[in-house]
């Protein structure tokens, strides 16, 4: 076997278990966005998620409540990890699809 | 296991047993592997290498005899050739490519460096005084290997992708920095250590780094100018 499709193959494996723990991790953030509701003149934030085809929001707090800045940053994270995995998954198809062809 | 890896298992072991290992540094995508090791297999380590298996010589080297390199490369069918453009030695087998490197400073210049110790000549090489000042050496397979810190590494990816012609290869290293950069950041006891590996840098490199991090809008940047509060 030529190191080009050793190489190859090696790649695969990487990014298969590479995809395997973004998705294992991903489901340990809050899915969602923080949406803004202004109540009696006041801010007040929820976690705005679709469940099946409904648009569910969830209470977190006021704007500058601590659990409001911590979900936000774990928001971040999500979408950090998100688009590392798309990344990965765009590898893996390119790789898959060379080995096939 | 793949053919190079066998070889690459097989050059370590040898250069271990005739007491050359301990003398040298492993740079370049070969170092990939043995960061895996490190990392405890984290898959987030990229592991794409070339052929091109490179070999950092310390400026200085404490070895009383001549230990002859070039025949333990030989013995395992590697075969001597000389570079067209700067003369240094390159060993060739039909998986790998063995290159000798040294610290150039300075000016620089177009001959190879002897180094006689070795019985080989090596081809001058930027910004390698990052890794002689910042080295691990890891147990790879039984075999301690003494390679860049990987922070260094990552730094020294990213300053060696502005000097290359061939974009191909710009972008494999803007890559591996990338991705290693990624996780090294994800680990505290890395990502802490990032900044003084920095700040020990020469300040144009530092400015050289800072502006190729930019460009990629890599988020090592914010770590790298964040003060300290």
């Amino acid at each position: 076997m030529s190191v080009f499709q050793d190489l190859l193959k090696e790649e695969i494996k990487r990014l298969s278990e590479l995809k395997k723990k973004y998705e294992k991790e991903i489901v340990s953030f809050p899915k969602g966005t923080l949406s803004k509701k202004i109540r009696n003149g006041k801010p007040y934030l929820y976690l705005a998620y679709r469940e099946k085809d409904k648009v569910k929001f969830e209470y977190v707090g006021k704007e500058d409540s601590e659990k409001v800045q911590i979900i936000k940053e774990l928001i971040v994270k999500r979408q950090d990890i998100n688009q590392k995995l798309k990344q990965v998954n765009k590898e893996l198809n390119e790789l898959l699809k060379s080995v096939h062809e | 296991m793949n053919n190079n890896q066998t070889i690459f298992e097989e050059l370590l072991n040898l250069l271990h047993e005739k007491d050359v290992l301990r003398h040298i540094i492993l740079i370049g995508s070969w170092c990939l592997p043995i960061y895996r090791v490190y990392f405890n297999n984290a898959p987030e380590v990229p592991i794409l290498r070339t052929m091109d298996l490179d070999i950092l010589v310390p400026t200085k080297l404490n070895i009383s005899n001549t230990i002859d390199v070039p025949s333990i490369l030989k013995s395992i069918g590697f075969d001597e050739t000389f570079s067209h453009l700067t003369g240094h030695s390159k060993y060739v087998h039909p998986e790998m490519e063995v290159e000798f490197m040294v610290a150039e400073y300075g000016k620089g210049k177009k001959e190879p460096y002897t180094i006689k110790p070795f019985n080989v000549l090596a081809q001058g090489l930027r910004y390698m005084s990052l890794v002689m000042e910042h080295s691990i050496t890891v147990t790879y397979k039984g075999i301690p290997v003494c390679v860049p810190d990987p922070k260094a590494f990552v730094f020294l990816k990213f300053l060696v992708s502005t000097k290359r012609k061939d974009s191909l290869k710009r972008e494999k290293d803007l890559k591996t920095a990338a991705e290693l950069g990624d996780f090294l950041m994800m680990r505290s006891d890395q990502r802490s250590k990032l900044k003084s590996v920095f700040s020990s840098m020469h300040k144009n490199w530092q400015k050289t780094l800072l502006r190729v991090l930019s460009e990629q809008s890599n988020p090592l940047l914010d770590v790298l100018i964040k003060k300290k509060t």
